[in-house]
């Protein structure tokens, strides 16, 4: 049982590029490509390579000396390679600091490993006495476990090097029924493997970060255009609502304004609490068809009437000739499209640009607010949201445990790194599709249940779930963000119920309801080839759609084509295990956070550039901070108080001190 | 002409800030994110300063006074900032696309530089930047021949090449305890920034390019200090 086994079958998959394979192993990696040429078709000179193999790794296991020599070091390639990984036993490393290095590439292949190794355990002993009849006795030993090491995601797999590992992993794999030997964990390697997981972590947060910035610098950079262009003597900014009782004038003292705007602003907090409430009742009865049907007026009358605004704005701004039948034409596939594409279905990147245009949309429309009823709004929404995230009878924190309880996405709206979740299927549905699911993944995987002892009643999502399979089983020590119950989440509603403002982690929701998009998506991409596909992917390398992230890194993207000539080879005949790999939840954060970090930008763009740039780097600096938080804390964490706090002090100090002291030296041409 | 001159000024100022930032920095996660906590600093530093600006009432008008606490703080900050990196840069290695590699710091040290110089680009230019589409122009007092706006252009953005090296130079400064780094910093800092008082300079014809020449002086005097550190740190391995 030493790692040998898979190396040869890994050989000419994982290092085709840069393999320093000795003899040995280039003979077995022959092989083994010989073996899936030559399988299934002419089952007996294969069967009698494999015997050969067998035998000579067999030989092999006995003299661990040579052992060591033979196999390279997978993260610096030298030899001898001493060490193995103690849980799937199929990789070398010449030293922990190697392996800890590696770990974030390999946890993948060794969850694989590990579930192919439980998976074909359960078969191989259902299996053995029919296979028993066409092949002698002895040799389907030393073959089964010759397949049974094939790790299901091969690796940089190029062109028929393709098709031989496909071929390969479409065979039925089993594994013989000597006990696998248990890995024992030195503290070293103990620690080395929670290394491993923190660099993995980190890893995780840093692009998270860095893609949910790409939007909110978008959508804010959206807001101050509108503004911009709407002070550009237009006639029809957005005008201050018809409910706020006050109205400020330039003569009114400061205590009136105080007073006024908090009346304002306190209104539209009832308003924000109010619809929030309404919509936990709501989602709590499991009246989901109607919270749908609500937020597809919402998006409805937003896209429609502050587009329609938006485009009188410029066409009045820009001087464009343009008549109402080609402006109503336009506006109506315009908000169609957004609808249909955010409800139903649509390109994931036409989703996000949507949902950062509706964000903007509605920061816009708040520009309309007087600036004390800004101000004020803003504060009290940081202390609502303080609120109803972190008081134990917070609505959003009901909302998120309901949510967890009844196995559902709240169909707020959400902007997701991978993709847009919006659409919660009615309960009906996502019942049916999880008992399917669970029938399935004990069909398939039905082993790895039993390992996760936190997976494997209640929680179907996280059961498949393989960061969680892969954390558990290959560490052997319990991970930090995926082994929790369900460390989800996020959601929030507003006073048009768009702005929920929490920031939340969900390693493993969005499976139930994007599940059958997702496959959708993934037989597409499978004829289509493998670095354009949209949903494939890792969960650091998710999204490798177009238009999600367009400069990966090349590593990740090779990564990425990689994974996904992983699972096309084993989602052949088991899809469920990959449809885990994708959709990996990722960062959420609630559009109603895009709204108010977009609503204070917005604000401070009808002051002045410079305090509109202070702001902004405000802003997101609140947000790394935000996140970074929930990188420790590992739970939902409000997304406004530390951002909305940076950018009103920032705003506040910029206008009152910096831009006096630039507008002093800054036409002196002095340069600090 | 107006428009021709915004466009014209803004890629001269930020022209190559910015392609620096979407050619080296922009890939890589951990690169961003430290540049805008870099940013984040800088400006706590100058909002500092014009705290400390909006209360000395009698010496607004005075500049060079100004200019000592600005740059005093900006150096303060900077160090802030290498203390924080130097406490997360474990973090960052494991994260790094090359965890061992040894020029990782100074990556960190020019992303966070150019984090420092973009922002100085933002604040200190950007209204002028906009004053620029019209409906006037304004001329650079010493150079009556130039407009302001270009003058400033060329400013910043060797300023913003300054902030780089600056960063990159006071890292190994901070981390071999070398004070010659450290000084060489200040005092280029001080340099390029007394040298821009000459731009609205009554006295001293053509000014703004005795500015200009040796503000790209002290930029090359800079680069080369620090070119020559990254050798050393390529051969003391190798």
């Amino acid at each position: 049982m030493s790692s040998l086994d898979t190396r040869g079958a890994t050989a000419p998959s994982d290092q085709t590029v840069s393999s320093p394979s000795n003899g040995l192993t280039a003979e077995s990696t022959v092989g083994d490509s010989l073996q899936s040429r030559n399988d299934p078709g002419t089952q007996l000179s294969s069967r009698t390579i494999n015997q050969n193999q067998g035998t000579q790794r067999e030989g092999n296991n006995t003299s661990n000396t040579e052992n060591n020599d033979d196999q390279p070091c997978q993260s610096c390639g030298a030899f001898p390679a001493k060490f193995q990984c103690s849980a799937c036993q199929s990789v070398r490393y010449c030293s922990q600091e190697c392996q800890a290095e590696d770990w974030g590439i390999h946890y993948r292949e060794c969850a694989e490993i590990l579930a192919a190794m439980k998976q074909e355990e359960e078969q191989g002993r259902q299996r053995s006495d029919e296979e028993r009849q066409d092949v002698e006795g002895g040799n389907s030993g030393s073959r089964d476990r010759i397949r049974s090491r094939l790790p299901p995601s091969g690796g940089n797999v190029l062109g028929e090097e393709a098709e031989n590992v496909r071929a390969v992993a479409n065979q039925p794999r089993r594994r013989p029924r000597e006990p696998r030997r248990r890995p024992q964990l030195t503290p070293e390697q103990r620690a080395a493997y929670e290394e491993a997981e923190r660099i993995a972590d980190m890893k995780f947060y840093m692009l998270q970060i860095y893609k949910i910035i790409k939007p909110v610098v978008v959508c804010i950079c959206l807001s101050i255009l509108w503004v911009k262009i709407s002070m550009a003597g237009s006639d029809y900014r957005p005008t201050q609502s018809s409910y706020t009782v006050y109205r400020e004038s330039p003569t009114s003292t400061p205590s009136q304004n105080f007073l006024g705007s908090l009346a304002n602003a306190g209104i539209i907090i009832g308003q924000i609490v109010v619809v929030t409430i309404i919509i936990v009742i709501l989602f709590k009865r499991g009246h989901i068809k109607v919270l749908i049907g609500f937020f597809m007026i919402v998006v409805a009358m937003l896209l429609g009437f502050m587009g329609y605004i938006l485009i009188l704005n410029l066409i009045q701004v820009l001087r464009i000739p343009l008549d109402y039948l080609t402006m109503s034409f336009a506006l109506w596939n315009f908000a169609v499209t957004g609808l249909l594409s955010v409800f139903w279905k649509g390109p994931m990147w036409l989703q996000q640009v949507y949902l950062t245009i509706m964000s903007s949309l509605m920061a816009f429309s708040l520009t309309g607010l007087a600036e004390w009823t800004t101000w004020m709004l803003l504060a009290l929404l940081v202390v609502w949201d303080l609120i109803a995230v972190l008081c134990p009878f917070g609505p959003l924190k009901i909302l998120v445990e309901s949510s967890r309880n009844q196995n559902q996405e709240v169909p707020a709206l959400l902007y997701t790194v991978n993709a847009v979740w919006f659409m919660a299927s009615p309960p009906n549905s996502v019942l049916d599709r999880e008992a399917n699911r669970v029938k399935e993944l004990n069909e398939t995987m039905g082993a790895s249940f039993e390992r996760d002892s936190n997976t494997s009643s209640s929680t179907v999502y996280s059961g498949g779930h393989s960061r969680a399979a892969g954390r558990e089983g290959g560490a052997s020590i319990s991970s930090s963000h995926t082994s929790g119950p369900d460390p989800m989440f996020n959601i929030g509603s507003s006073r048009i119920s768009r702005t929920s403002s929490t920031i939340a982690l969900v390693p493993n929701t969005a499976a139930a309801p994007g599940d059958s998009n997702n496959f959708e998506m993934r037989e597409r991409t499978r004829s289509g080839g493998s670095s354009t596909s949209p949903l494939i992917g890792l969960n650091d390398s998710a999204g490798n759609g177009a238009g999600s992230v367009p400069r990966q890194p090349p590593s990740a993207r090779q990564r990425g084509d990689e994974r996904d000539v992983g699972s096309r080879n084993q989602a052949q005949d088991e899809h469920e295990e990959d449809g885990d790999d994708d959709d990996d939840g990722g960062l959420k954060l609630g559009l109603g956070d895009f709204v108010f970090y977009s609503v204070l930008i917005a604000r401070a763009a009808m002051f002045d550039w410079v305090t509109t740039m202070c702001c902004t780097v405000a802003v997101l600096t609140g947000m790394n901070a935000t996140i970074f938080l929930l990188a420790i804390y590992q739970k939902a964490l409000p997304a406004l108080p530390i951002s909305i706090c940076f950018g009103m002090l920032f705003y506040f100090a910029t206008r009152f001190a910096l831009v006096p002291f630039l507008a002093a030296i800054g036409p002196s041409q002095v340069f600090i | 002409m107006t428009l021709l001159t915004f466009f014209g000024c803004a890629l001269t100022a930020y022209g190559p800030g910015l392609a620096i930032f979407f050619g080296c920095v922009a890939p890589n996660a951990q690169l961003v994110i430290l540049m805008v906590s870099s940013m984040f600093f800088w400006l706590l530093s100058l909002l500092l300063a014009s705290a400390i600006w909006f209360l000395a009432t009698n010496s607004r008008q005075t500049y060079t006074s100004t200019i000592i606490y600005t740059i005093l703080l900006q150096e303060m900050f900077r160090w802030f900032l290498y203390l924080l990196i130097n406490r997360a840069e474990k973090g960052l290695n494991m994260v790094a696309k090359h965890p061992k590699s040894r020029f990782n710091r100074s990556g960190y040290a020019f992303s966070a530089g150019l984090g420092f110089g973009l922002m100085f680009g933002i604040i200190s230019y950007i209204t002028q930047l906009v004053q620029s589409l019209g409906p006037g122009v304004l001329m650079c007092i010493s150079c009556p021949s130039v407009s302001l706006y270009f003058i400033s252009a060329i400013t910043t953005c060797i300023i913003t090449l300054h902030h780089c090296l600056w960063m990159m130079i006071s890292f190994t400064g901070f981390t071999q305890r070398s004070y010659a780094r450290i000084l060489w910093v200040l005092v280029s800092h001080y340099g390029a920034s007394y040298l821009t008082l000459l731009n609205s300079s009554r006295t001293v014809t053509l000014g703004c390019a005795y500015s200009i020449i040796c503000n790209i002086a002290l930029l090359f005097a800079s680069a080369i200090i620090a070119f020559t550190d990254l050798r050393n740190l390529h051969q003391k391995f190798t």
